[in-house]
């Protein structure tokens, strides 16, 4: 029997990762991280082993290293591997001082370079504290275990047994070769990790999210050269602290348990309005970018109108009314006008971008917190609908004050995009359908062909001034969304304290 | 493939009874996000012999089941894998919005 190549095995594993998305089989804390230490050990292969940068080498090159350096730290080190001192602290996410205490006592072995320098050298297997993570079980006929299996069996070709010098190479000989079979692979990671969340208990959910994340971040670096890329590789990008100083806190909302859900809408908020910060960053933005921005911000206005219709028609009970500010009904209803206002300009500003492009694609990172984020905001909406003999107000209150919070950055957003509208018209950057704008000779060609031509100021005359009110009326809003929200968290006079005990002066 | 997520996003907004609120717009905003992630380049509404999936008889699933039936023809790619994941999340979110009471306006 031949040996199968790897471009059939890598096939053969996207066949197992698009059967695993339409799966409902859930999958077990086991079968995730034998799936997670399979990559690593797969990527370790493919970058190979002790690989490092020199100064001369291009930015592929460099990508390449970083992003398997960027891994979120790996459940069991890289087989066969050596590490340094300070290799091993990153590994290991430990201070450098603390791995070297472990070496003086004995706890880890270490042998010196061959040079004779005074370096500790550092085997995998010392540092390997979960030697209980298996490969897949071959017979498992589960699609995670399936798909582990067939990356298992990738990372195999890759590693030449017992390290026979003589097994040929059969990594991919060009670094952009490389970087495309690590896209592929990290995509797969990506739709596996996400299938994972779905169905592991929240206290194992944070590994697939830190992974997922990494993923998405990853594909847009290694994506093959594109003007809309941020400047510099993943070590320059802002890797937030949440995702790897300190683990994401993956979330599983349930309507009925309030905390659950603000807590989860205040994570994706924070995510989005960070996606959307660096999506709009790029040298070029995607356009279909700026639009969901806009929408995105219709549908945060959309929940918080449901939270306020819910303070506005269930007036607090004198006990709930000594726990929480309570604003007037005035102030309810002014806010309550002014949401939906800004609502319908941010839509008529999407709408005024909707038939011009840069022809950017949107980034991986900004799709799925947008898509987090819609969930999230749908699930507000759905519990905040009207139920009767339930009273709904403290889970409003909690809400509206979490989406007060997050109206600033919707702001600054809203800010960046009306600087972004005219600069990407000055620059000839916005790109419109030749047969959507007046006739004109110069592009009588591209209307018959249907091409794109660049968009001038007056093929799109409603696209500024838009844009531009989009972001007053949210600056205008934000003031008056931050003003009930000091409201709301007002402790009420000492009056109303004692009243609601029974007491009067 | 783009098409029909164009065409499933018009439903969705049709979905919407012209509520500015409704959930079935901010669904049409994702389905629009995955269209751009597959092609930025805002083709026009079709016109001439070759009619598309016209939106106001198309509901929202059947177009996002032939957008998932076009991208399971589609060779192997990393980027085909994550349209692929994209829809079939879309669909289980038009699912969702589907079993829900009408959003009020």
């Amino acid at each position: 029997m031949s040996t199968p190549t790897p471009a059939a095995l890598l096939a053969v594993a996207d066949r197992r990762a698009r059967n695993l998305i339409t799966s409902d089989d859930p999958a077990t804390l086991r079968q995730w991280e034998a799936f997670d230490d399979t990559l690593y050990r797969l990527l370790h292969a493919l970058v190979g082993p002790g690989r490092q940068t020199t100064p001369r080498e291009d930015s592929i090159s460099r990508d390449i290293l970083t992003t398997f350096r960027s891994y979120p730290t790996p459940i069991r080190p890289a087989r066969g591997e050596t590490y340094s001192l300070h290799e091993a602290a990153r590994l290991q996410g430990l201070p450098v001082n603390r791995v070297a205490a472990r070496v003086r006592r004995g706890q880890i072995d270490t042998h010196t370079l061959r040079t004779g320098r005074r370096a500790w050298i550092i085997d995998a297997d010392q540092l390997d504290t979960r030697t209980d993570v298996t490969p897949a079980n071959a017979d498992d006929p589960h699609p995670l275990a399936r798909l582990s299996a067939s990356l298992g069996a990738l990372a195999d070709l890759y590693t030449p047994a017992n390290d026979d010098t003589r097994a040929p190479d059969i990594r991919p000989v060009d670094d952009h070769d490389t970087a495309a079979t690590m896209r592929h692979v990290l995509s797969i990671a990506s739709v596996a990790a996400r299938h994972t969340l779905t169905h592991l208990p929240i206290a194992d959910a944070t590994r697939p999210l830190q992974i997922a994340q990494y993923a998405d971040h990853a594909l847009d670096t290694l994506k093959p050269a594109q003007s809309s890329q941020p400047a510099g590789p993943i070590r320059d990008q802002p890797w937030r602290k949440r995702s790897f100083g300190q683990p994401p806190v993956a979330h599983a909302p349930s309507p009925t348990h309030s905390d659950a859900l603000d807590d989860w809408l205040d994570h994706a908020l924070d995510d989005w309005a960070s996606a959307a910060r660096e999506a709009l960053r790029h040298q070029v933005p995607s356009t279909g970018v700026l639009r969901n921005i806009l929408t995105t911000g219709v549908h945060i206005l959309a929940a918080t109108d449901a939270c306020l219709n819910e303070l506005s028609t269930r007036p607090a009970t004198i006990n709930s009314a000594v726990e929480i500010g309570q604003p007037d009904l005035e102030q309810l209803a002014k806010v309550r006008l002014e949401v939906k206002a800004t609502a319908l300009v941010l839509q008529h500003a999407a709408d005024a971008w909707q038939h011009v492009t840069t022809a950017m694609t949107p980034g991986h990172p900004y799709v799925a917190a947008s898509r987090d984020l819609f969930a999230a905001l749908t699930d507000t909406q759905t519990a905040l609908a009207p139920r009767p003999l339930s009273d709904l107000t403290r889970k409003a209150q909690s809400i509206v004050l979490t989406l007060a919070h997050a109206a600033p950055a919707l702001s600054a957003r809203l800010t960046t995009i009306d600087a972004l509208a005219s600069q990407l018209l000055q620059s000839e950057l916005l790109f419109i359908r030749a047969r959507l704008v007046p006739p004109r000779e110069e592009i009588l060609h591209e209307r018959l062909t249907g091409r794109l031509v660049v968009a001038r100021e007056r093929d799109v005359p409603t696209l500024l001034h838009a844009t531009h009110q989009g972001r007053q009326q949210t600056t205008n809003l934000t003031r008056l969304l931050e003003a009930l929200a000091a409201t709301l968290t007002t402790t009420p006079s000492d009056d109303r304290q004692l009243a609601a005990r029974g007491w009067t002066l | 493939m783009v098409d029909h997520l164009r065409a499933a996003a018009a439903a969705a907004d049709i979905n919407t009874g012209g509520h500015l609120f409704s959930p079935w717009a901010a669904l049409a905003s994702q389905i629009r996000l995955t269209a751009d992630s597959i092609d930025p380049t805002c083709p026009a509404p079709p016109s001439g012999s070759t009619p598309g999936p016209r939106p106001e008889t198309a509901a929202v699933e059947s177009s996002l089941r032939c957008a998932a039936e076009a991208l399971e023809e589609a060779p192997p790619t990393p980027d085909a894998l994550h349209w692929i994941w994209q829809v079939h999340q879309l669909r289980r979110l038009t699912a969702q919005l589907a079993g829900q009471p009408s959003a009020p306006g």
